[in-house]
């Protein structure tokens, strides 16, 4: 062994089934090698996408010993998976074996649970997804990997590999660990190979775009004149050029920015002179291009350019109280003005309306549970066929992708480029500061109970849960807390999880207050 | 067929198709979602009131009009009551009956 431990060299098997290759899917042989080396737990396995990982995990608990007898943490996070998201929902019926799968989508209280159990050795599997290596601080003692790749297809660059391979090797007080490549000679798998470990240097996304050639200049000499369907690799350029553009913006020149002194001057010269035709074009004021990361000051312009030439009443600009009837529709005309001025965030088109309902279900303050239910029940109703592991991954993914990022991130912006055209048209009555729609839209909240209840250290989930308990819509933190504390000792006669009940004793009750929530159960 | 006029309030058009082009052309001006602005609203009042359910679209009061989807993609008017509830009618409703 070597003195400081960490022997992290990959163990390759090749892997020939005797039945002949084709027989054994991917998946298949993953769960095999993971069940066969990972029983003692500690066992993580990597799986290319959240779809993947259900089933891979589905897979190894079918080849696990059936379980001696329960375990109350384990049962306490089915009942929330079941509660939470779906009775059916198949997260709860693996952690009940010891088995479980993490991405990103997943509710947040819901995956650090799962983190927690996998840290304390309860869950002996975790299957994860690219979604570990960006920022989930997560050791194991064995790490199996068959060709991984990062986000949509791409190959894992080795930095990433090596990421998550040394995760192996930190589990609790033991200092080596085990990474298991599988079909290490398979091209398909590893098209460079599994990469060698040595260092590799952390490169800036906004210099690894640079570093393309004349990419990015030719994409800001391009930008204002082509519509951005024209344009190639939007999605790599967008948010570098927008960057570029505000702080060309902020200090009249990129050439004293600190990355212009890790590019060669003819470059960012280049870069300049397409920035300066570009900020030519641009009345937006920089703070406002600054609040707006990723968001291109040109797309604001060409929003504020469409309010002025807007010839309805600038009432109807604004979104509508989301109790009201004309609600939905509004943010459908919102989120296709933003599309054809300020970015194309919401596409497809055709899915716009769907987009919609969940960004209005999500500001009412609906529990996952009952979107999901929504959808089941949709559905039923039109005769569509549905699988339900995928439309529960597809709502999730629609709340944790449009109503929590590119809804709050677009229409706070377009909010800003609003007030911006309401003050220049005398019409700031219109402008209502009580909170503004990203944080609504970050939260998922449109009531002040619900918003005190998350300000209070709340996950939405439990926020929720405890809302529908609560009849008043205007409670402030105070009010919160004092609704709580009139009920210690009465909660657990709610039907609410053990995991939530917990939370809400350790934010809302933990100041010197003994009362144990949980003590009856 | 003789051209048959029809008025909303003082707004007179000889022929039918005159009134279901003006409506349409009020509808074509909003986006969905949108409120119908206060005179495009009294028009549109006079005009429900030729709606052969006219009693039952208007119920206990209207307070404002809204452009709303329809189905299939498309968009048209909707009532909204003093009760808080909302029912869509077609505008060409109100002139053909």
């Amino acid at each position: 062994m070597e003195p400081y431990g960490k022997a992290r060299r990959p163990i390759s098997l090749n892997w020939q089934a005797a039945s002949g290759e084709q027989t054994w899917s991917v998946r298949k042989k993953l769960a095999f090698i993971a069940a066969a080396v990972g029983e003692r737990g500690g066992t993580l396995v990597y799986a290319n996408g959240a779809g993947e990982a259900e089933e891979v995990a589905d897979l190894i608990c079918q080849l696990l010993p059936p379980p001696v007898d329960s375990d109350a943490e384990l049962s306490e996070l089915a009942d929330l998976a079941r509660k939470g998201v779906h009775p059916n929902f198949t997260l709860a019926s693996l952690v009940e074996r010891g088995v479980a799968f993490h991405y990103g989508n997943m509710p947040s209280l819901i995956r650090t649970e799962v983190e927690r159990l996998f840290r304390n050795g309860k869950i002996r599997f975790l299957v994860c997804t690219s979604t570990l290596i960006e920022g989930v601080n997560l050791s194991c003692r064995t790490i199996v990997v068959r060709g991984p790749r990062k986000g949509k297809g791409h190959p894992m660059e080795p930095h990433d590999f090596w990421n998550l391979a040394g995760r192996a090797g930190r589990w609790g007080n033991e200092f080596q660990g085990n990474i298991i490549c599988i079909d290490p000679n398979d091209k398909s798998a590893w098209p460079t190979g599994v990469p060698a470990r040595s260092r590799y240097p952390i490169k800036r996304e906004s210099d690894a775009v640079l570093d393309d050639g004349d990419g990015m200049a030719n994409y800001l000499a391009l930008r204002a004149s082509t519509p951005l369907a024209e344009l190639d690799d939007v999605e790599k350029y967008e948010q570098v050029g927008a960057y570029l553009l505000a702080t060309y913006l902020r200090l009249g020149s990129i050439s004293q920015a600190n990355i212009a002194k890790r590019h060669s001057a003819t470059k960012i010269a280049k870069i300049e002179e397409s920035l300066a035709t570009l900020a030519s074009l641009v009345e937006i004021d920089h703070e406002i291009a600054d609040r707006h990361p990723g968001v291109s000051a040109l797309g604001l312009q060409k929003l504020l350019l469409a309010f002025r030439a807007y010839e309805g009443d600038p009432e109807n600009l604004l979104p509508a109280q989301v109790e009201s009837a004309d609600s939905f529709d509004r943010f459908v005309t919102i989120m296709h003005r933003i599309n054809d001025h300020l970015y194309p965030a919401f596409e497809p088109e055709g899915l716009v309306r769907l987009y919609v309902l969940t960004v209005v279900h999500w500001l009412k303050g609906y529990s996952l549970a009952k979107m999901i239910r929504g959808g089941i029940e949709w559905h039923k109703v039109n005769g569509r066929s549905y699988k339900l592991p995928l439309l529960i991954r597809q709502t999730m993914e629609r709340v944790e992708q449009i109503a929590r990022f590119r809804a709050p991130k677009y229409l706070s912006a377009y909010m800003d480029v609003l007030r911006i055209h309401l003050t220049e048209i005398g019409r700031t009555d219109l402008i209502d500061d009580e909170i503004d729609i990203g944080t609504q839209l970050e939260f998922g909240v449109s009531t002040r109970t619900l918003l005190s209840l998350m300000e209070l250290g709340l996950s939405r989930m439990s926020a929720v849960a405890l809302y529908e308990k609560i009849s008043r819509d205007d409670l402030t933190k105070e009010g919160c807390l004092a609704w709580v504390s009139e009920r210690k000792g009465q909660l657990e006669l709610l039907d609410i999880p053990a995991i939530i009940l917990r939370e809400i004793q350790s934010k809302l009750l933990s100041d010197g207050d003994e009362t144990d929530l949980l003590e009856t159960q | 067929m003789p051209a048959k006029p029809i008025s909303f309030g003082d707004l007179h058009f000889a022929k039918r198709g005159d009134a279901i082009a003006f409506l349409n052309a009020i509808l074509q001006k909003y986006d969905v979602g949108d409120k119908v602005s206060a005179d495009d609203s009294k028009t549109l009042l006079d005009a429900l009131a030729h709606h052969p359910e006219a009693e039952s679209k208007i119920g206990c009061g209207v307070v404002s009009f809204s452009v709303r989807s329809a189905d299939f993609g498309t968009k048209c008017f909707w009532v909204n009551r003093t009760d808080g509830t909302t029912e869509k009618f077609s505008h060409k409703a109100c002139v053909l009956a």
